[in-house]
C-alpha cells in the first residue's frame, strides 16, 4: 500500500488536532475539559521543555511517555492532491499511524573550561518519498515570483501579514510623494491608509461563517508570540517535509 | 412600479464609479403615476421594460454590512453548505455567459434549437444546458487532455478527489505551469466545487468501467454512461437540489400545474435568477478534519496547487448535513463581504449588475414577470407586489442598511428582488414563492428539453445515487 501512496507524516496543524491528552495522562480521540490538544504546538512546547530540562533530568518512563504523546500528535498528510492520485482512506491513515514509531533524541553541549564547547547536532533525514514529493512539486512549478514560501502555511501568512502592517503602511505613505499633486489630496491619502490598515487587519483574522472572529485556535495564536513560537518549533521538528 | 418620464433622471456613470450604464440617481424614486397602493397607472411596454432608464441599483446588496450579513444568516441559515456549491455546479451547467463579440459565431435560428445567444449581447458557452456539459465538454473525441483516447475514460485515478495535474516539469519545459485536467476551469473556483466536479468524473469512470467489463466497446460505454449520468443528474436536481430551495407551497404543486409564465428565458435564468445564489457563500468554512478556513483561502488564486488543494479536503457528510455541526447558509438579502471579485462582495454585485445591463434579463417590473407573479397561488400575487415587499421589509428590518422602496425592488436586478423575497418569505433558507416558481419551472423546462438516447439494457444496472452525497460516497468507496 505505502509504495503507491503519496503521503508524509507530520505534526498535526493546530486546527487539525485529532487526539487530546486528558488530565489523567491518557490520550483520547475527543476533547474533554482540561484536555490538551496534541498538535505541532504541543510538540514545540514539549521540545522547549525537554531542551530546558536536558536528557539527564529525564527518566526513561518520562521519555517513553513523551514519545507516545508526540506520536499521537502526528497526522498523515495525504499528498494525493498534488498529482490527482487516489487519496488515503481513514482506515489507511489510521493504520499508517499505528505502525509509526517516534524516537526523541537529545543534542548535547559540553562545556570545556580549557577550550571551546563541544556540540553535537543531529540532522534527521526523513524517510523515502517524504522530501521527494515536495521537491517534485516545486520542480514542476519552475520559476515563480511571489510563491508561497516552503514551510509556511495559512496561519503563517496571516502572522506575517500582521507583522508587516507598519511596513505596508509605510509603502502607502510613500505614494504621497509620487502621486500627482493636483489630483492627490491629504484626504485621499488618509482614506487609503485607513483602508490598508483595515484590509491588513481583516486578513489577519480567522472568521466564522458569519464573518465574526472565530473561536478558533488560530486566532489565539495570532495574539500569542509564545504560542506561535511553540507551533513553529513543532513544525520545524516534524513538518520539514510538508 | 413603472417609471415615467418625469421620474427618470440619468447620470452618465454609476454613482459608485463602476457601471457604464446610466442609472436613476434619485433614490427612492418619486412615485408618479401610481395609485396609493403602488399599482401601476402606466403599463410599460415590452420595449420600455428593457430600457435602462428604468433600472435601479441593487442597493441592499451593494451596501451589505457585516452586521446586516450576520442578521440575515441568523434568520435563514438552514441549508447545508454543500448545496451552495452543488447549486454553483448547476449554474455552471446551465451557462457560461460571455459577450457575443468575444465569440465568432453563426446564428441558426430557433428552428434548429440553437440556444447559444443570450439576449442581444451575450453568448452561452454551454451549448446544452443541464447535460453535465460543464464536466464533459464536447467529449473524448475532442479533448484528449481530459480523456484517455484508448479507454475514453476521464484521465483520473480511482479514488482521487481532485483532477490530475499535468505539467512536464523541471527547467526543460518552456511553459512549466501545471494545469488540472478539468473541462471547465470555473469548476476550480473553490476546493468544494472542484471536489464536486471530480466526483461526477469519477462516477462516469466507475460506470463506464463496469460496462466495458461487460464487453461494451469504449465509445459505446462512454455514450451509455454519459446518458446515464445525465439521468442521475436530473434525478439529483429534482430530489436533492430543488427541494432545498423551493418554497413548500410551490414544491407541493404537481408538475402539470407549473405555469408557463414561470418559465424564464435563459438570459433571465442566468443573469436574473441564478445570481441570487451569491447570497449563499459564507465568510469561512469548517471543513471537518481539515479545520476552519476563511473563504479567501478556499478560492482558487492561480494555476499552481493551492494550500487548500494540497493540504485540505472537504468532509462531505458534514457539508451535506448528514452529520451535525457542519456549515449552513441560506438565501437572504445580503452577500458575504468576503466574496471577492476582485476585492469585495460589492464588486461581485456590481459585476452582476453590469452583466445584467448588457444582457437585459427581465426585471420584476416587466410584463412577463408581472404575469408570472399573477399566476402564483393563494394570496401571493398581492403579498409579493414590489410596494408590499418594500413595506414589509421596512417593517421587519428597520435596521437594514438600506431602506428599500418598491421601485428599487421592481426595477433593480431580478436577483435582488428574489433575495429580498427569500428573506421575507423563504422557508428553511430557500427562495420565496416567486423565486421558487421561476426556479422550478425553468429548471424543469431545461431538463425537459434535453434529448437522450434510450438507455441500453446494460446501463440499467448501473448505480443510481439519489443524492449528491450518495454519489460522492459511491465513488469514494469505488464500489
Amino acid at each position: 500500500m505505502s509504495d503507491e501512496k503519496h503521503y508524509v507524516i507530520v505534526g498535526a496543524e493546530v486546527d487539525q488536532t485529532e487526539r487530546w491528552l486528558l488530565p489523567d495522562g491518557t490520550i483520547a480521540d475527543q476533547p474533554a475539559p482540561g484536555a490538551i490538544p496534541l498538535n505541532v504546538e504541543f510538540i514545540g512546547r514539549l521540545m522547549v521543555e525537554l531542551s530546558i530540562r536536558g536528557k539527564a533530568q529525564l527518566s526513561r518512563q518520562e521519555l517513553d511517555r513523551a514519545q507516545e504523546q508526540v506520536r499521537a500528535a502526528l497526522m498523515v498528510q495525504d499528498f494525493s492532491a498534488l498529482d490527482g492520485s487516489a487519496g488515503l482512506s481513514d482506515a489507511e491513515r489510521a493504520a499508517i499511524l499505528e505502525r509509526t514509531t517516534v524516537r526523541i533524541e537529545f543534542e548535547s553541549r559540553s562545556r570545556d573550561a580549557c577550550g571551546p564547547d563541544r556540540n553535537s547536532r543531529i540532522l534527521v533525514v526523513p524517510s523515502d518519498k517524504t522530501l521527494e514529493i515536495t521537491q517534485e512539486m516545486l520542480e514542476r512549478q519552475g520559476k515563480a515570483e511571489g510563491f508561497r514560501p516552503p514551510l509556511s502555511y495559512e496561519l503563517d501568512k496571516s502572522l506575517m501579514l500582521a507583522s508587516l502592517k507598519s511596513e505596508i503602511l509605510a509603502m502607502v505613505r510613500e505614494f504621497a510623494g509620487k502621486a500627482p499633486p493636483d489630483k492627490w489630496t491629504p484626504e485621499l491619502q488618509a482614506a487609503l491608509e485607513t483602508h490598508m490598515a483595515e484590509a491588513v487587519a481583516e486578513r489577519s483574522v480567522f472568521k466564522d461563517g458569519g464573518g465574526l472572529p472565530a473561536d478558533d485556535v488560530k486566532n489565539e495564536i495570532m495574539t500569542s508570540p509564545m504560542r506561535a513560537f511553540h507551533r513553529s518549533v513543532g513544525i520545524y521538528a516534524t513538518n520539514m517535509c510538508r | 412600479m413603472p417609471q415615467t418620464t418625469a421620474t427618470r433622471r440619468f447620470a452618465p456613470v454609476c454613482r459608485f464609479g463602476c457601471s457604464p450604464g446610466p442609472i436613476d440617481t434619485a433614490l427612492p424614486v418619486a412615485v408618479n403615476g401610481a395609485d396609493a397602493g403602488g399599482n401601476a397607472a402606466v403599463q410599460p411596454s415590452a420595449a420600455d421594460i428593457r430600457v435602462e432608464g428604468a433600472r435601479q441599483m441593487p442597493e441592499i446588496l451593494l451596501r451589505t454590512t457585516p452586521a446586516w450579513r450576520r442578521a440575515c444568516l441568523a434568520e435563514v441559515s438552514h441549508v447545508p453548505a454543500g448545496y451552495t456549491y452543488l447549486g454553483q455546479l448547476m449554474g455552471h451547467d446551465i451557462g457560461s455567459s460571455v459577450t457575443q463579440d468575444s465569440v465568432p459565431h453563426v446564428t441558426r435560428g430557433n428552428a434548429t434549437g440553437a440556444a447559444a445567444l443570450l439576449g442581444e449581447h451575450h453568448y452561452n458557452l454551454i451549448d446544452n444546458p443541464l447535460t453535465l456539459e460543464t464536466v464533459y465538454g464536447p467529449g473524448p473525441m475532442m479533448l484528449s487532455h481530459l480523456y484517455d483516447p484508448g479507454t475514453m475514460l476521464f484521465r483520473l485515478t480511482p479514488g482521487a478527489r481532485l483532477a490530475r495535474v499535468y505539467g512536464r516539469g523541471a527547467g526543460r519545459d518552456p511553459d512549466p505551469v501545471p494545469f488540472r485536467a478539468l473541462y471547465d476551469e470555473r469548476n476550480r473556483d473553490t476546493l468544494m466545487l472542484h471536489e464536486l466536479a471530480v466526483a461526477w468524473m469519477q462516477f462516469h469512470n466507475l460506470c463506464a468501467r463496469r460496462l466495458m467489463a461487460g464487453g461494451m466497446p469504449p465509445f459505446a460505454a462512454y455514450v451509455a454512461t454519459r446518458g446515464h449520468a445525465v439521468r442521475v443528474w436530473h434525478g439529483i436536481i429534482r430530489t436533492d437540489v430543488l427541494p432545498r430551495f423551493l418554497h413548500p407551497r410551490i414544491a407541493a404543486l404537481p408538475e402539470e400545474a407549473l405555469a408557463d409564465e414561470w418559465h424564464l428565458d435563459e438570459a433571465t435564468l442566468l443573469q436574473g435568477l441564478f445570481r441570487a445564489f451569491h447570497a449563499m457563500p459564507l465568510a469561512a468554512y469548517q471543513l471537518g478534519r481539515s479545520g476552519l478556513h476563511n473563504l479567501s483561502a478556499l478560492l482558487k488564486t492561480g494555476f499552481g496547487p493551492s494550500e487548500a488543494e494540497t493540504d485540505w479536503h472537504v468532509d462531505w457528510p458534514l457539508f451535506f448535513g448528514q452529520r451535525p455541526g457542519g456549515p449552513i447558509s441560506g438565501l437572504s438579502a445580503s452577500v458575504a463581504p468576503e466574496l471577492r471579485a476582485p476585492v469585495s462582495a460589492a464588486a461581485v454585485i456590481q459585476m452582476d449588475d453590469q452583466t445584467e445591463i448588457q444582457a437585459k434579463p427581465l426585471r420584476l417590473g416587466n410584463d412577463e414577470l408581472r404575469a408570472a407573479l399573477a399566476r402564483l397561488p393563494d394570496d401571493w400575487p398581492r403579498q409579493l407586489r414590489p410596494e408590499a415587499m418594500a413595506r414589509d421589509f421596512a417593517a421587519r428590518y428597520p435596521d437594514a442598511p438600506v431602506r428599500l422602496t418598491g421601485p428599487v425592488i421592481e426595477w433593480g436586478p431580478l436577483f435582488q428582488a428574489l433575495m429580498v423575497e427569500a428573506q421575507l418569505h423563504g422557508q428553511a433558507g430557500g427562495f420565496g414563492p416567486l423565486g421558487s416558481a421561476l426556479l422550478r419551472r425553468s429548471i424543469t423546462e431545461s431538463m425537459r428539453r434535453v434529448r437522450l438516447a434510450p438507455e441500453p439494457e446494460a446501463a440499467r444496472a448501473l448505480p443510481v445515487p439519489a443524492t449528491m452525497l450518495e454519489l460522492i460516497n459511491l465513488v469514494r468507496e469505488g464500489v
